[in-house]
């Protein structure tokens, strides 16, 4: 057996009727029980800054803010989804700070996993940031990221965190 | 010449999720693609059949080896690599056949519809096996040897070694990385008929080369292939050639007339993309004793895998790079990349230069400690001069590397730092590493040349147009910085056209450190020459000499007299429609050296030689073998610097990826089957594993890059693994030569390391069984086990078919008591579990929103968690919390995987997860996956970090759940509610094996209760892993309980991660019993449980290491309650 065979499914269950409230939108989807939440946004709704890069709940670039929490949407069912979804595309503007000091900073470089920094760290900012520079980089661990090495990405949500 | 910080042109799209990249792309009528690979590493294809699958529901296309033209990859010239296999298969994971489907589910469904009869073939696959003595061929046609490619260099003067008074030689090993892009590989391609051409969409850092590699495999012409402009998710060179799937998609998509994308999922990604070639460097050097280097011996031994994919390129650069470093007087090098029945490699960051660095940097510390010379000054003796050239024939024409190396001293207060007086058991240690690298290898003609296109229309717009594509290096910054800065306008003023190969000019594409040097060479010619032409057209309008005219601002000025550029450029002579347009081709001045099929390697490679030196402190924690690094100082020689955002980003994520390379990643095979297939199995640095870096650019402009730039994003890598282990020899006198640092290796390197001694087995008769199985193993038993061995597993997993989300407990107890149904807590392990085949519940019943199982009551002091309490919840609820055992357990839970998975996941869905074992999660057909017919592949193989050293039975794997551990040492109680009513389960007889408990069918946990005694007593935890997310490989748990005269009462000392359940330490807590408990007392404890162990073959460290770990937490719930009641007091 190999890694390839083992995502096989057998059939396509009922399609049901699923109520969202993304971005402040209220959204209804006939998904299939079983759908998760960034397939949902992805393919439904067309919000692709939430990124699929490892698909079971290890890299953080899928991060969406779900009743103001982030948590990871590659292992999230849509069906259970009760609270507002908050993407990328919500947080434009409340995160232009942010995303300015990251461009200042160095704080991406290949975009892939920044859609995901971006969601972690407003949760992080809209409840005050911890004041230790190590508490802080273990809040963010759950983003990874090859690119930056994470220094600039830190500093950036530091800049805009400061009081 | 100093640039400013602009914002990346991009930033805006990359910042707020817009960018498109391959796979965010939706065409109309889009197939999915999917390829079915060999499981075996090498095998016979005695039939395949496919007709199954063609009829399958939503199929569009099957293709299968023969389909397809007799034709290989271009990669670096020697190609040997077809798109698919034919009838041998040399790797597991070799493409067998691919097909096209309407949907996802339907590609995969008709996927398991292939029917193959393979031949299962010998195979070799580690250079070891395959350079063994009648060992098999990979490929007997061509390498009876299994030797790919080999070198044999003979730089400078042989004779000089004999001037040499000393010499020392050793072997240096790095492990192989994977690239891991946060963006998995993908591939869009849409084959337009009537136009006779493919549009392809797939992440790449050199458009061109992709393009001309699939027209070439297609039999199209190079224009016919048009690869499209995207965001590119990384690269590191795992896509400057071309992968596997992106000829595949183009097939499917010429023979559906229809758009296909095959996406890898991160486990594919893992197992079968490219990945860096391991290699071995074998140097012995020659000096004198005033510490002259004068003679280096070499021999460079790739790891090519079962195609000559980058792996002949690693080999040659390594050799190359070997004769290059340092003032030599001369160098014998011989270099070989060796067949394996492994998956090929590619080129990553570096090629082969980060593996001959790190064994020249380390060596050089060895020559140093053997001389009593100072690290800093023994590389000062040896450097080479500005203006010298090397015995490989390399014109150093500027080298700031002194000053990176007083620059390092100056900043790691150097002196002082090494003279650091050593705690016993956590001690500080700094070091340094040298590296020098190209900035771009001209290796043809190809290579050192690139097209730039600018226009400027009459409104003033400026369009530059580059072939080059940025993958997060901040090539598209530097380029538009080059421009702005000739025309005297803004960056963010000019529109960038990249990438798009029938809209850009030619480019080489980035490698071997080649962007800005070329492709920011051809664009600072360019806007030189456009800016010229509008300075001469402005001097005409003004009536004076064209250097009177001054660009600045967005206009020409000439003393009082000011146009717009828009102005100048519609009345130049040469303007076409009011649009003054340049194209030009520039090339670098310096003569390509073939670097490939020559024994030679003698010549001037590169325009410019970039230096860095790297210097690091670390901690050793020589109990637990942990390495942590505190801090580095990265000085580089890059010239001038025309990004300095950018710059500084290559740099720290260089060093991040340095740190992983040196600490913990690597890729891993079971007799050839990849089991490391997601981030959990690879120790990748996390923000909180990356200390802060300091970032110095020194020296000065180099004449021959653009503006003086020389290249910054391989060397960047280059230092840093033999920084950190110069680090931990001066910190422990440990030298380590074979990378990844794990802790294992640090602990068996301590000369004086703490040793343990597991009871004879005779005395253990619980384990005569285990060891009876564990000794018929390699005996034959795993083979027969492996190979023959009946299996009750299934791949198929049903869907899910509803989902119920309860109010009341109740209420999910009868939906619970439906077949097939099983209870969702957050999803986090059962959601990757029914992808990896490992649970399949078609009826889903969430807890969450059952009320009665999320509260947290402190009741009598029995403090009481619901259920489903998230672990973010319960630590938020601890953050204040006094008692040293609810301290204990918040520490436990912020241990936990990530911020978000603690966001998610439930308390008892944490306890309830099912084993990590990297063989069960990757796929393979295990003893656990499979039932009794199955082998345990955890005995055979790499077991050093997460299997069971105690009481393990059939299976190895461990029970990964932290805060079980945590919850046994507390006494707590789990109540359970099921069909048959509600009982209470004591926490140490909840877990049956590992990932197993005493659940029976219908049965929740309701709530989890902590007991008022427990709760106030001395506690702590404390765990090792590979990085800040990862599962234990050893964690301790320990509670105490002294009387008033201080004598130990109670002890539980609970162990995770050596056991399948959480094991109590009766032995150890026997230690403490009626004792006070004196250092001696806590260091006997700590060893006591070993006696009963019973590793396997490579986990005896995991003995060590566990009573280094228990020692600590022993003394620190010691301290700790003694720090809170004096607190109190």
């Amino acid at each position: 057996m190999s890694v390839a065979t083992l995502f096989t499914t057998s059939f396509r269950p009922e399609m049901a009727g699923l109520v969202l409230t993304v971005n402040g939108e209220t959204r209804s989807i006939d998904a299939a029980p079983g759908a998760v939440l960034l397939d949902i946004l992805r393919d439904d709704l067309e919000l692709t800054g939430a990124k699929e890069a490892c698909g079971r709940g290890e890299c953080g670039a899928c991060t969406v803010l779900v009743g103001g929490r982030s948590v990871l949407s590659c292992v999230t069912l849509a069906a259970v989804v009760n609270e507002p979804v908050e993407t990328v595309e919500g947080l434009v503007s409340e995160s232009l700070p942010l995303r300015e000091a990251m461009a200042d900073l160095g704080g991406f470089q290949c975009g892939y996993c920044t859609a995901g920094m971006v969601v972690r760290a407003t949760e992080l900012l809209r409840a005050g940031l911890p004041k230790d520079d190590d508490a802080l980089a273990h809040a963010m661990a759950g983003n990874l990221c090859r690119c930056t090495g994470y220094r600039a990405i830190l500093a950036a949500v530091r800049r805009v965190g400061q009081p | 010449m100093t640039f400013a910080r602009i914002r990346h042109p991009e930033w805006e799209a990359r910042t707020t999720g817009q960018m498109d990249y391959a796979r965010d792309i939706k065409l109309k009528d889009l197939l999915v693609g999917k390829v079915l690979r060999c499981p075996y590493p090498a095998a016979r294809i005695v039939q395949l059949d496919v007709e199954a699958a063609r009829g399958a529901p939503g199929v569009v296309a099957v293709l299968v080896g023969t389909d397809l033209p007799d034709r290989n990859y271009l990669d670096y010239g020697q190609a040997d690599r077809p798109s698919m296999a034919r009838e041998r298969v040399v790797w597991a994971g070799q493409e067998v056949a691919v097909l096209a489907a309407e949907t996802e589910e339907q590609a995969l469904a008709a996927l398991a519809l292939i029917r193959v009869t393979w031949e299962r073939m010998p195979h070799v696959t580690s250079v070891a096996q395959a350079l063994a003595v009648g060992a098999p061929a990979v490929h007997p046609d061509r390498a009876v040897d299994n030797v790919a490619t080999q070198a044999s260099r003979s730089f400078g003067d042989p004779a000089s070694r004999g001037a040499a008074t000393r010499q020392i030689g050793a072997a240096y090993g790095c492990g192989p990385q994977h690239h891991a892009c946060m963006e998995p590989h993908s591939a869009l391609a849409q084959w337009d008929a009537a136009n006779g051409t493919l549009n392809l969409w797939t992440p790449t850092q050199s458009p061109r080369n992709i393009a001309a590699e699939i027209a070439q495999m297609l039999g199209l012409a190079p224009a016919q292939v048009r690869l499209r402009r995207s965001g590119v998710g990384g690269d590191f060179g795992s896509r400057v050639k071309a992968g596997d799937i992106e000829v595949l998609a183009a097939h499917l998509s010429m023979k559906t007339d229809r758009p296909v994308s095959i996406r890898l999922s991160r486990a594919e990604d893992f197992a079968y993309a490219k990945r860096q070639h391991e290699t071995w460097v074998d140097v012995t050097s020659h000096y004198t004793d005033e510490g002259r280097i004068l003679f280096r011996e070499g021999r460079v031994t790739v790891d090519n895998g079962a195609f000559i994919q980058g792996g002949s390129n690693q080999m040659n650069y390594c050799s190359i790079l070997l004769g290059s470093h340092y003032r030599l007087a001369g160098a014998q090098i011989e270099g070989r990349s060796v067949y394996t029945n492994l998956r090929p490699g590619g080129a990553f960051r570096g090629a082969g230069g980060p593996q001959a660095i790190f064994a020249i940097e380390s060596q050089m510390d060895e020559i140093a400690a053997q001389l009593g010379v100072d690290p800093i000054v023994l590389r000062k003796r040896n450097l080479l001069p500005s203006g010298s050239e090397t015995i490989t024939g390399w014109k150093i024409a500027t080298t700031a590397a002194a000053e990176c190396l007083d620059e390092v001293g100056r900043r790691l207060d150097w002196d002082s730092a090494r003279a650091t007086g050593a705690n016993p058991d956590v001690v500080r240690g700094v070091g340094v590493a040298l590296a020098m690298h190209v900035s771009g290898a001209i290796v043809t003609p190809a290579t050192g040349k690139a097209g730039a296109v600018i226009e400027i229309g009459q409104n003033g717009g400026v369009i530059l147009a580059s072939g080059c594509a940025d993958p997060g290096t901040g090539e598209y910054a530097v380029i538009v910085q080059l421009c702005a800065k000739e025309l005297g306008i803004n960056p963010g003023d000019i529109e960038l056209r990249a990438m798009d190969t029938a809209t850009t000019p030619f480019d080489p594409g980035a490698g071997s450190s080649r962007g800005t040097m070329v492709t920011g060479g051809a664009i600072l010619a360019a806007s030189r020459e456009i800016a010229e032409e509008l300075r001469r057209q402005a001097a005409e309008m003004a009536g004076c000499a064209a250097q009177d005219v001054v660009l600045s601002g967005g206009s020409a000025r000439a003393g009082a007299k000011e146009f717009t550029l828009g102005e100048v450029a519609a009345a130049h002579p040469f303007a076409s429609g009011g649009t003054l347009r340049i194209e030009r081709e520039t090339a670098v001045s310096i003569p390509p050296v073939p670097m490939t099929h020559t024994d030679s390697g003698h010549g001037h490679l590169s325009p410019a030689y970039a230096f860095a030196a790297h210097g690091v402190e670390v901690e050793v924690d020589r109990a637990t073998g942990a390495v942590r690094v505190l801090r580095v100082v990265a000085v580089h020689d890059a010239g001038t610097v025309i990004n300095p955002v950018g710059a500084e980003g290559q740099v720290v994520g260089g060093v991040a990826m340095g740190l992983g390379m040196a600490l913990g990643e690597q890729l891993l095979w079971q007799d050839g089957r990849p089991h490391v297939t997601g981030f959990a199995d690879y120790a990748m640095p996390r923000a909180d594993g990356v200390p802060p870096v300091e970032v110095v650019f020194v020296g000065a402009a180099d004449p021959a890059g653009p503006m003086g730039a020389k290249s910054i994003s391989e060397v960047a890598l280059m230092p840093v693994a033999a920084a950190v282990a110069n680090a931990v020899a001066n910190a422990t006198g440990v030298r380590l030569r074979d990378l990844p640092m794990t802790p294992d290796k640090v602990l068996a390197g301590l000369a004086d390391r703490p040793r343990t001694h597991p009871a004879p087995i005779w005395r253990r008769p619980e384990h005569w069984w285990s060891a009876a199985v564990r000794q018929a193993y390699p005996s034959g038993l795993f083979a027969a086990l492996d190979r023959y061995g009946p299996s009750r597993s299934t791949s198929k997993v049903p869907s899910i078919a509803s989902v119920e989300r309860p109010e009341q407990t109740e209420t999910a107890l009868a939906l619970l008591a439906r077949p097939g149904a099983a209870p969702l807590g957050g999803g986090t392990d059962l959601l990757p579990a029914r992808s990896q085949g490992l649970a399949a519940p078609e009826h889903l019943v969430q807890l969450a929103g059952c009320n009665d199982l999320r509260g947290i009551e402190d009741h009598d002091g029995v403090l009481t968690f619901g259920a489903a309490v998230t672990l973010a919840d319960a630590q938020a609820y601890l953050s204040r919390a006094t008692l040293p055992g609810d301290r204990a357990l918040a520490a436990t839970l912020d241990a936990i995987a990530t911020p978000q998975i603690r966001n998610m996941a439930t308390l008892a869905g944490n306890l309830c997860q099912q084993n990590r074992c990297w063989f069960l999660r990757s796929g393979m057909n295990c003893f656990k996956r499979g039932g009794v017919g199955r082998p345990c592949y955890a005995v055979t193989g790499d077991h050093r970090y997460f299997h069971s050293v105690v009481d393990a039975g059939r299976c190895q794997s461990v029970t990964p759940s932290d805060l079980a551990t945590m919850l046994t040492a507390l006494d707590a109680e789990f109540v359970i509610r099921g069909p048959k009513g509600q009982h209470v389960l004591s926490a140490a007889a909840f877990h049956t094996g590992p990932g197993e408990n005493a659940l029976r069918p219908g049965e929740i946990v309701t709530a989890l209760r902590i007991p008022a005694a427990a709760r106030s007593d001395h506690a702590a935890f404390g765990k090792l892993s590979l990085s800040s997310d990862g599962f234990a490989i050893v964690s301790a748990a320990v509670r105490l309980r002294l009387d008033a005269d201080g004598q130990v009462q109670t002890a539980r000392i609970v162990l995770g991660g050596v056991a399948p359940t959480p094991w109590r330490a009766a032995s150890s807590e026997e230690r403490l019993l009626a004792r006070v408990p004196l250092e001696t007392d806590i260091a006997a404890a700590a060893d006591a449980w070993t006696t009963r162990a019973h590793p396997l073959r490579d986990n005896e460290w995991k003995l060590a290491a566990g009573a280094g770990l228990l020692k600590r937490v022993l003394s620190q719930a010691l301290d700790n309650s003694r720090t809170v009641n004096a607190a109190e007091t």
